[in-house]
Formats: structure tokens, C-alpha cells, sequence
């Protein structure tokens, strides 16, 4: 198993799509960031428009706090889309150009090899995210320097700049966790396809879908809305309440947990079975 | 020794039976020629034996032991090259081999990496990715990871695709020598037959899935009448000669065909010289080639 996943490190490491993720991340913060930097207060005295009356606001508002809050809403839809450009190729786009054959032609069991393709899946996941948060922190860090954070969600929370460590922390964990969903939903849908092209589209499909009932469901739809996972996508932000609602998240991390065993337990079944025709 | 048993193997895709009851066995040593047409289940009983298919029914034995849908290990004991040579284009030779000889476990793997690409010719572009490598290089580089892990068998499934007449003689030759000097037994599938006369010992034809015949190629060459042509002095009196002789006769422009079993055409030369017909040229018209046109039409 440890070969098998060394390689298949070796196979993300080497393809070029896998730098887009990170390209494309470091663009986003870049702009995101430097947006900030230039006009950042004249974008965020329109949302202070209508507080000014209610609150008189003192000190730094766009700190390096409030920048990589800000960026880890690119979770929601962003960062799933580059994930699923790595996670969805890495079964069907093997077995389109053939090379999933010459895997399979060696002493591994089916059942090793896709979990390694998971488990690599999945590291190559995590490290997106992290260097989201990196990027974010590091650069906010540079521009911006530390401060208070004030978010704006369900009402004004502000958090002392010592409080926000492990919300972070707690945040990117609960994203990672959204992305592994995500990751093994890609990969399941790439076990049953032979194009790579396939997995990426459904996924993406998927999620949109998802997160327009996830969004905007209508009263019929409401029973149903905790156990779509795109639902949790967005827990993260329960880490900047300022009151935790743990049994949310505590919900929020079984119900994704279950998808990923679900997710992972039918591409692995479909992957054992399936003929290899390409 | 039989190295590989293939009993009663079916393969069905929903309504579409691409393999039917097939059963043969390959003997260690042998260059087992797999032939037939394109859509004969060639390649899906290749793939069976590899554990890439799994089979509706029948049974496949590989050194004696079953082979179960689950088996895995006696994959290290094969080495294949399945149609096209799809290796990852973006990793150079020497990578794309590197991969294959970690998952292998080969001890000393540089060393045996280096061997390899010696034997196919390709040590002088072994960094060169894998893209920029014309398709006789891809096809060698197919063999090479096929023969990596110096295993006991290769199946080669239509190694000669694309390429040109002298890729196609160089692979013969090459798939001889891994033969000879390598002790390996090898299965080739070809719809090319002269690749299959030329090289393999033993041979099975199928078409539409089933068995037609299985046997030594000479044994096959030998087992049905086929056509001669011969030149005699006058050809239509030495037609109607040999239809004397109850022998079936065509006439044509410059010689006469006839259709006798190799066998008998030591006598048949023999009878046309005592009647005092002058022999020019007596010609086997029947290759694999045709004994196969014939079994598949």
C-alpha cells in the first residue's frame, strides 16, 4: 500500500494539472488581497453604511484575520471545482489513456489500489487547502499586519485577535473535511466513467445542484436539508459564532463522515467489479 | 509442462457473447500464437487471463492453480502488453519503468532497468518523455515493462499494431530472442498472420468467440488439403491426367491448381514425371493465411 501510494503521489506531482489548483488559488488570494490593499476601505464602507448609525467602529477593520475569513468562503465553490480536476481524473483518466491497464496488470489488488488513489486524492486535497490558508495568512500577514476580526454573520461578531487562532484552526479543519466529501464523491464518479472529462462536470453538476437546494429550499425540501452534505459545507462559519452551536457541528462532521464512507464504499465496490474495456 | 489452462471460459457482455466455451493450454516454452479476426474475443480472453475482465464461467489455471477472481499474485509471474503501450506520456522512459519496477518489488532496479533498456534499444532515450517517442519506441517500451520483472509469461496482444513492415520484423525478432535467451513463454495474438506463422510454435484460431482449432502451425498447415500450382510442359493434358487419378483440377493461364495435402505431393510430382510431363514448378499456394480465410469465412 505504501508503494502504491507513493506513486500515485508521484503520478499527481508530476502532472501539470495539479499546479493549476495552486495557481489558481494564489491568484485568487493575490487579488482578493491586494483589492483589499488598494480600496479596501472605500469596499468595506459600503458594508458599513448602514451599521454607522448603530456602531461607532475604532481601530483596523481589514486585518490579516479578516482576509483569510473572507477568503475561506472560496470552499463553498472554488476550491471544490480545482479539487475535482485532480480527484476526478485520477481513476477515469487513467483508464482513458490506458495506463489504469499496466496498473492493474500488477500483484495489487483492486481494492489497495483504490485506496491509494484515495488516499492520494485526498493528501493532494488537504494540501490545497492548507495552502489556502497559508497564502491567505502569510500575505494578509505582509499587507495587512494582526488585528481584531469582525464578521458579519447572523448579526456583528468581533473577536479579540488572541481568540481566532483556533477558530481558524477549527475552520480549516471542518473545510478539509467538506473537501475530503467532495474528493471522494470525484474519485467514485471517476471509477465509473473511462473519460476524464466525466467526473469533473458531474461533480461540479452535483455540487451546483446541491447547493441551490442547499440555498434556496423550499419549504417541502427543509426535511431533507440536513442530510445533503453541500449543507455543511458552509459549518466552517460556526466557528466564528460567538456562541459555538457544537451539536451542529458535531452533526455537520458525522453526516459528512458518513458520506465520505458512503462515497468511497460504492466507487471501491463499482472499481472491484468493474471490467477494464479501455 | 502446462503453464497455463483455460477451461470452458465464457465471457458475456448482457446479450453479446464475446467468448464461448473457450478451452486451450499453453505449454512452457511454447510462442502460443493467439489468431483471428478483429471482434473475435482475442483480446477479452487476454484480458480474462490478466484479471481485467472477470469471466461469466469457465475456469483458468495458471502453473496448476486457479486462478480466483480475487487472485492477484500470480499477476508477478506475467508480464502483458495489451493493444497500445499506454504508458503516463508526461514521465520520461526511465520513470514511466521506474513506477513499474517499484510496484514489482525488483531488487537491484536500476540495474535490471538498465538491462531492459538495452534489450530493446531504448538506453539512449530513456530520459526522453514518453510523448516524443514514435510508436515502434512505444511498443518496445511496452515490452520492456512487460519483461521487467522477469516474469514467466508474456501475452502480447497485437504487438505489431502501426507499425511499419521492418517495426513488424524487428518485433518478431525481438519477441524470439526474449523467448530463447529470456526461457520466457510467450502468447502473441495477431490478426496478422504471417507475424503468427513466422514466430510461434503452437496456435489456436478462434472466430466469433469459439475455438476453430488449436495446434502445432505446422500441424495445422498439414491437416487439410491445400492448393498447388504447378508448370508442366503442356498443362491441359496433365489435367486431364491427374483427373484420371481422381484428383480435383483447375486450368489456368500458365499452370494448373491442384488440390492435394502436403503429404502427397511428393507423389503427385512423382506420377506427372513417370506420364512423361516435363515439371517446371510445383507451388504451395496455402499459407496460415489462407487455411484461416478459410476457417473463419
Amino acid at each position: 500500500m505504501r508503494t502504491l501510494l507513493k506513486i500515485e503521489l508521484y503520478k499527481i506531482l508530476k502532472r501539470p494539472r495539479t499546479y493549476i489548483g495552486f495557481g489558481a488559488i494564489l491568484l485568487i488570494v493575490l487579488a482578493l488581497e491586494f483589492a483589499f490593499f488598494a480600496e479596501g476601505e472605500t469596499l468595506i464602507g459600503f458594508v458599513f453604511q448602514n451599521l454607522s448609525s448603530v456602531f461607532r467602529l475604532e481601530g483596523k477593520i481589514i486585518t490579516m484575520n479578516f482576509l483569510t475569513y473572507m477568503l475561506l468562503n472560496v470552499l463553498i465553490l472554488h476550491v471544490p471545482i480545482l479539487i475535482c480536476l485532480v480527484t476526478g481524473d485520477i481513476i477515469s483518466g487513467e483508464s482513458a489513456n490506458g495506463s489504469l491497464r499496466l496498473l492493474l496488470q500488477r500483484p495489487y489488488s483492486r481494492a489497495k489500489i483504490y485506496m491509494a488513489k484515495w488516499t492520494a486524492g485526498v493528501i493532494y486535497t488537504i494540501a490545497l487547502v492548507v495552502f489556502l490558508g497559508l497564502v491567505s495568512y502569510l500575505l494578509g500577514a505582509a499587507l495587512f499586519g494582526d488585528g481584531d476580526l469582525i464578521v458579519f454573520r447572523r448579526g456583528v461578531h468581533v473577536f479579540d485577535a488572541a481568540d481566532v487562532q483556533w477558530r481558524f484552526i477549527g475552520a480549516f479543519g471542518m473545510g478539509i473535511l467538506s473537501m475530503m466529501v467532495i474528493a471522494s464523491l470525484s474519485i467514485m464518479i471517476s471509477s465509473f466513467t473511462n473519460n476524464s472529462i466525466g467526473p469533473i462536470v458531474g461533480t461540479i453538476a452535483v455540487l451546483i445542484v446541491l447547493n441551490i437546494i442547499s440555498t434556496v429550499a423550499a419549504n417541502v425540501l427543509q426535511p431533507i436539508l440536513p442530510y445533503i452534505f453541500t449543507t455543511h459545507v458552509i459549518k466552517w462559519q460556526y466557528f466564528f459564532d460567538t456562541t459555538i452551536d457544537w451539536g451542529a457541528i458535531q452533526t455537520a462532521i458525522v453526516v459528512q463522515v458518513v458520506y465520505i464512507i458512503v462515497f468511497t464504499a460504492i466507487g471501491l465496490i463499482n472499481f472491484k467489479r468493474k471490467d477494464i474495456l479501455t | 509442462m502446462k503453464l497455463l489452462e483455460v477451461e470452458n471460459l465464457s465471457k458475456s457482455f448482457k446479450d453479446f457473447h464475446a467468448v464461448k466455451n473457450l478451452s486451450f493450454s499453453v505449454e512452457q516454452g511454447d510462442i502460443y500464437g493467439f489468431l483471428g479476426p478483429n471482434g473475435a474475443g482475442k483480446s477479452t480472453t487476454l484480458r480474462m487471463i490478466l484479471g481485467l475482465i472477470y469471466p461469466t464461467s469457465g475456469t483458468i489455471r495458471f502453473k496448476g492453480e486457479e486462478i480466483k477472481p480475487n487472485s492477484r499474485k500470480y499477476l508477478s509471474s506475467i508480464g502483458a502488453l495489451i493493444e497500445r503501450p499506454d504508458f503516463h506520456t508526461t514521465l520520461s522512459a526511465y520513470n514511466n519503468l521506474n513506477i513499474f519496477a517499484q510496484l514489482s518489488k525488483i531488487p537491484n532496479r536500476e540495474e535490471r532497468i538498465q538491462e531492459v533498456l538495452r534489450e530493446v534499444k531504448l538506453d539512449d532515450r530513456q530520459h526522453t518523455k514518453v510523448k516524443a517517442y514514435s510508436q515502434g519506441m512505444k511498443q518496445r517500451l511496452g515490452i520492456t515493462q512487460a519483461i521487467l520483472h522477469k516474469p514467466d509469461l508474456i501475452i502480447l496482444d497485437e504487438p505489431s499494431n502501426g507499425l511499419d513492415p521492418q517495426g513488424q520484423a524487428d518485433m518478431r525478432e525481438l519477441i524470439l530472442r526474449i523467448s530463447r535467451e529470456m526461457n520466457i513463454t510467450v502468447i502473441i495474438s495477431s490478426h496478422i498472420l504471417s507475424e503468427i506463422e513466422l514466430i510461434a510454435n503452437r496456435t489456436i484460431i478462434i472466430s466469433k468467440g469459439e475455438k476453430l482449432r488449436e495446434g502445432g502451425v505446422q500441424e495445422l498447415m498439414e491437416a487439410e488439403q491445400m492448393n498447388i500450382e504447378i508448370k508442366t510442359n503442356d498443362n491441359e493434358k496433365a489435367r486431364s491426367f491427374l483427373e484420371s487419378q481422381n484428383y480435383s483440377v483447375e486450368l489456368k493461364p500458365k499452370h494448373i491448381r491442384v488440390r492435394c495435402e502436403e503429404s502427397g505431393i511428393p507423389e503427385l510430382n512423382s506420377k506427372l514425371v513417370q506420364a512423361g510431363f516435363l515439371v517446371f514448378e510445383v507451388k504451395q499456394l496455402r499459407t496460415l493465411e489462407e487455411y484461416f480465410i478459410h476457417l473463419t469465412a
